[in-house]
Order: C-alpha cells, then structure tokens, then sequence
C-alpha cells in the first residue's frame, strides 16, 4: 500500500521546499497532493478530519521554522490544532501518526522529500478501512 | 411532489391559517428579519421549486417554540428537516461551523468499519458492568472535550456525574466501546445518510450486545434514540429512558450537610429537546431540588418559553445566534443566581463560548452541567 496524503504547505518556506525538491527533479509519490495555504495559522483541526473523512491516510502541515511567519502567528495555535486532531482520530480509533508538521528551512527541497517519505514509510494500514460507505435503504 | 405533498400532510403544514404566531414567538425572526417560518411555510405551499435555494431554511435552530403556539400544531422542525434534506439533493450544502471538525467526525463515526477507542475519560470509582443489559448511551462529549478545549468546557464531566447517580443508586449498566453519535445534528441539517449510517451502526452495536434497554442523560440523544430511531428504522423497539426518569435516582441518599443550610442559588436553563418536545419540566427541577439540595431560581422565560441555547447544529453560527445567547445570559444574570444549571452538553458549550466572547466570564454566573453538579455536591464522602 502507499499511503495516501494530504499536505497543507504554507506559501511561504513550506512552498518554497516544494518549489526547490521539484527543480532539483526529486520525486514524491503520486498519492501525494498538495494544498497551498497563505499561512498554517489558518488551518484548523476540522481540516485534518475533512481530510481522513475523504480518505487520506496521513496529513502533512508543511510550514516555516519557528519565529519565521511573514505574518508574525508565533502563537503556536497550529500545534494546538494538530494536538486536537491528533486526539479526535485516536478516539475514532486511527491508529498511528498520522499528522505530521514539518517547519523547513526555506528551499530545503532534499529535507522536504525525506521526512515525506520517511512519513509515508510509517504508515502501513489505511486510516479507515476502506469498505462500503453508503447506506443500505432502511 | 407527491413527496412533498405526503411531508406536508404529516407535519400538517396545510392547516397552516397564516396567522403569524409562530413567526411572533420565533427567538431567530426576532432578530434576523429576512426569516419566517410562515412564510417559509407560505412559500412552500405556493412554490415548492423555489423553496430549496432560500437560505432561510437553514437558519432555524430547531427550538419548537413555534410547534408550541402553532394551533394547528404544525410540526415546523420536521419540515425544515425535509426541506434541507431536499435541499442538499438539489445541491445546496450548508456552511458548518469549526470547519466542519463535528460534521468530519460524524461521518467518520459513520463507517462501518469504524473502531473507536473512546472510553479513556470514564474514572476508576465508576464501576460500570459489562454484562449488564442496560447500557448507558454516553454521547459525543468525549469528541467535545477535545474539540472546544479552548473554550474550557469539559463535556464529559456530564456522563461522568450521571454515571455516578446510576451507580450510587445501584442501576447496573454498561457502556458500548463502540457507540457512535445518535445522529441528531446531522438529520437536523437534513443529512438523511449520514444520519442512516450512525443509526445502523449504533443499532448493529446495540443488538450484538443483546441489549434491553438504554438510558442517556443527554437531551438530544433522548429525543433520537427514543423518536427518531422509531420513525427511521422499523425493528427498533428499544426501551428508552433520560435519566431524570430513572426512579432509583430521586431516592439516592444523598450528602449534602443539615438540609436548608447553605443552599446553593441555581437558575436552570431547559434545553429544547427535555423541554419543549417532551414536556419534561419537572423532572430535572426534582432532581436538582431534592439531591442538590439547591434553591430554584426560576429566569423570567422557563419551562415551554426558555429561550433556546441559541445554536444550529453546528453550523451558520453567526451575529443572530450570539444575539440570542446573550440574551439568555442576560436572564440568567438577572436572577442573581451563582450558578447557571445546564442539562445538555451542547447547551453548556454555547453559552459558555458566548459568555467567553463577552469577556469577563469569571465575573458572571457560572456555568455548570446539571449531573456534575449534582454528584459533586451530593456524593461527597464525609471526611
Ligand atoms: S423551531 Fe424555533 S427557530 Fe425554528 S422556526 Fe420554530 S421558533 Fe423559529
Ligand atoms: S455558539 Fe456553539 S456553534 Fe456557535 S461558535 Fe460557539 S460553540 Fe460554535
């Protein structure tokens, strides 16, 4: 199985690592997509969950290294969200890590791939099972 | 249509005079003047192809004030209900709150394939039996402590506190590894599979364990499993009680110190569902008179005029919703009571996040679940 991810990366270091693994001609899975956000402080645990809901297996925040956001959010609210998270799959039974935040230096491609892959490589069972999701007419 | 004709026929909608007074007592007409449920009614009735687009449709929170006065006693909630679900068919979708983290974890309790590991909170002094074939149906409070942790509201303080009236009044019961959300929001925001889905897994969860009967102390949980559970899904004939009904329970020997002294000042707020769609006044009232020993403080509107904790199911929470908060903060305060009584998870949570967004909340009535007052201040050990 390859895991299926979602990464939130931010627009700024987190991006510019994606930028810099692609021209370098590093690869990454195909079952790998990307959002690209303005700033991880805008992310919230009902995002992560939207994302196992529609079938992830893991989640990636990809963002910049502390005290780095263009935007000054040094409140940490994104390890909050990520802790919150992290507790509501445990609770739905997810077993595993499956929320990763990575704070990059900027155009660290090489660094980006290596902690997605060692990620992916941690993951071995889908989130959810996969298995009949609508319900039969009562 | 003739769908549309059957829903108004069941919810009665056709007797609809036009008089008005729904709309009159309507806690969110008072305060959004685009919405009316008459006219959402009118509406329906004369254009029912238009009807799926209003926005309006989702801005009821499900209070049933409206079926209260109604003469006719249309049953206003339920036709919302069609009409959302309509709604969602014709590819309207609602916009949820907390980005959707509730509506997320609904679905994902959904899967059949779901295996929840959900029973950390439950504390060493609850002895809950196994074999019992009474279950206590605890609800989403262990997804809640985690989800509104920033608004310091501790869900399952709730269920801890009814499971300990339950064992102190030697009610043996047992609680499902695996129990899923009863569903209430989702058919409430006409998410008719979503709804389906937890339905048959709860019921597929509850039969494996040869299960007779269940009590809940969560209102809205009460109203699902006892009502809509019966209309959605014909074989399911299960016993239903709230704990407030619970006879052992006003007979538990309780702590409280020389009776009369030093009673605390409570206000209760009566959630919807308990409330206005069961009539279940008195028994919360006796509870928390005879086991807390507490003194009532009634707020000007109670019983079948309380004022709805003022939120949607979890979703379009806005400037109208905060308004009505605020205002049954406001009665709350004005009775000068210490303590403002919830019976619902959900109630708690949304005062409590309106009260915090006012500031100063140290400084106000404080907010506090009916169970675990009660159990902290009746089930002390003396020392
Ligand atoms: S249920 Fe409550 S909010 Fe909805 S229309 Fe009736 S009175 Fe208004
Ligand atoms: S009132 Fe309820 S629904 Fe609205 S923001 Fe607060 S917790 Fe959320």
């Amino acid at each position: 199985m390859t895991a299926k991810i979602l990464i939130f990366s931010c627009n700024w270091d987190g991006w510019s690592c994606i930028d810099s693994a692609a021209n370098a001609g590093l690869s990454y899975p195909v079952s790998v997509n990307i959002i690209k956000l303005t700033c991880l402080s805008s992310l919230n645990a009902g995002f992560m969950l939207k994302a196992f809901e529609h079938g992830a297996d893991g989640v990636m925040l990809l963002g910049c290294q502390n005290q780095q956001c263009r935007y000054g959010q040094f409140d940490n609210s994104i390890e909050i969200e990520c802790d919150k998270a992290r507790e509501i799959i445990k609770m739905l039974g997810v077993k595993g890590d499956r929320i990763m935040l990575a704070r990059l230096a900027p155009f660290d491609g090489r660094g980006f791939i290596e902690q997605l892959n060692g990620f992916i490589h941690g993951i071995k069972n889908p989130a959810i099972p996969a298995g009949a999701q609508k319900a039969d007419k009562p | 249509m003739s769908e549309l004709k059957d829903i108004i026929r069941q919810t009665k909608a056709h007797f609809c005079l036009d008089c008005g007074k729904c709309t009159a007592v309507c806690p969110v007409s008072r305060y959004d003047q685009q919405f009316s449920p008459r006219l959402i009614v009118r509406k329906a009735l004369r254009h029912p192809e238009k009807i799926y687009a209003d926005r309006n449709i989702w801005s009821c929170i499900g209070c049933n004030m409206c079926t209260i006065r109604c003469n006719y006693n249309v049953s206003f909630v339920d036709f919302i209900r069609y009409l959302r679900m309509k709604s969602r068919e014709h590819g309207m979708e609602p916009v949820y709150n907390h980005s959707g983290v509730t509506e997320s974890v609904m679905h994902l309790m959904g899967k059949k394939e779901t295996r929840q590991d959900r029973l950390d909170w439950i504390p060493q002094d609850i002895n809950v039996s196994p074999s019992a074939d009474t279950a206590f149906f605890v609800g989403c409070a262990p997804y809640f402590d985690s989800i509104f942790k920033d608004i310091g509201v501790k869900s399952t303080d709730s269920p801890i506190g009814a499971m300990r009236l339950l064992n102190r009044a030697g009610v043996a019961f047992t609680v499902l590894a695996n129990e899923r959300c009863c569903g209430h929001d989702l058919i409430l925001s006409g998410d008719k599979s979503g709804f389906i889905n937890l339905g048959q897994a709860n019921i597929h969860e509850i039969n494996k364990r040869s299960i007779k009967k269940i009590i809940t102390a969560c209102p809205e949980c009460y109203y699902t499993l006892k009502i809509d559970y019966a209309r959605f899904f014909p074989d399911w004939h299960m016993e239903v009680q709230h704990l407030a009904e619970v006879p052992d329970i006003i007979k538990i020997e309780v702590n409280v110190g020389e009776k009369g002294r030093n009673r605390p000042k409570v206000t209760l707020h009566d959630s919807c569902k308990l409330g206005r769609y069961f009539r279940k006044y008195d028994e919360p009232r006796n509870i928390l008179r005879t086991l807390a020993d507490a003194e009532l403080i009634e707020m000007e509107y109670n019983r079948d005029n309380a004022l709805c904790c003022g939120a949607n199911p979890w979703m379009f929470c806005g400037s109208v919703n905060k308004q009505i908060q605020d205002e049954r903060l406001r009665q709350a305060d004005a009775t000068g009571a210490d303590f403002l009584i919830t019976s619902c998870p959900k109630c708690q949570i949304h005062l409590t996040c309106a009260q915090r967004s006012n500031g100063q909340a140290e400084e106000k009535i404080k907010i506090v679940d009916m169970y675990h007052f009660i159990s902290e201040r009746a089930l002390k050990e003396n020392d």
